[in-house]
């Protein structure tokens, strides 16, 4: 079991900032999503190290080089 | 913490409108004529209509072009004991808390705890459990 939390700061003005705690890749942008489109438009994002941990994947680069080709008149 | 993001508030969404101003302790009327007694105004427009009221000259009207509610008041007549842009900031404020609350139950969050800071603002933190 995980626990997944969310603060929210709502300011008298009625900004709002949330931070998401315990959601790894990017099921922490599906939670908030639907909050979001209810509120209205979302000024700021910040991804945070676990947002980009995923389970069972493998990064691979890619080791072809880029090449460039000069064309000469 | 895996996502930090900022949302500024539209009020889109007449029922949270209501429940918001209910809060807040105004008599909610839906579907009012606001009768403009300014004299300035009352000759172009002496009654406008609005989808809520919270007395007979200041209300919610939907705006099409944006897709909110806008207060619509005269200022010369205004009578509330706070001044429209506080007025409308605390409207903002009580929606978007009734707007977290209504859309983390659907998500099966926990309200774990609320409070008022100093500054008029307000926190909530809410857990849930998941395999």
């Amino acid at each position: 079991m995980n626990q997944q939390k969310i603060k929210f700061t709502i300011r008298q003005d009625g900004l709002v900032t949330e931070e998401v705690f315990g959601a790894v890749g990017n099921e922490c942008q599906d939670i908030t999503k639907s909050i979001e489109e209810k509120l209205g438009n979302v000024t700021y994002i910040e991804t945070k190290p676990e947002y980009y941990q995923q389970e069972n994947v493998t990064l691979q680069h890619d080791t072809n080089q880029d090449q460039t080709q000069t064309a000469i008149d | 913490m895996s996502h930090f993001s900022t949302i500024q508030t539209k009020i889109k969404h007449k029922p949270q409108l209501i429940e918001a101003l209910e809060l807040l302790q105004y008599d909610v009327q839906e579907n009012q004529e606001l009768v403009i007694t300014n004299p300035d105004h009352a000759e172009d427009h002496p009654v406008v209509h609005a989808e809520i009221a919270v007395s007979n000259d200041i209300g919610f009207r939907w705006n099409e072009t944006t897709e909110t509610y806008d207060l619509y008041s005269d200022h010369a007549t205004w009578n509330l004991d706070i001044p429209p842009s506080r007025f409308v900031d605390k409207v903002t404020q009580q929606y978007a808390r009734m707007t977290v609350h209504n859309q983390v139950k659907e998500l099966g969050f926990e309200v774990e705890e609320e409070w008022e800071m100093d500054d008029n603002s307000i926190e909530l933190v809410v857990t849930r459990w998941v395999t």
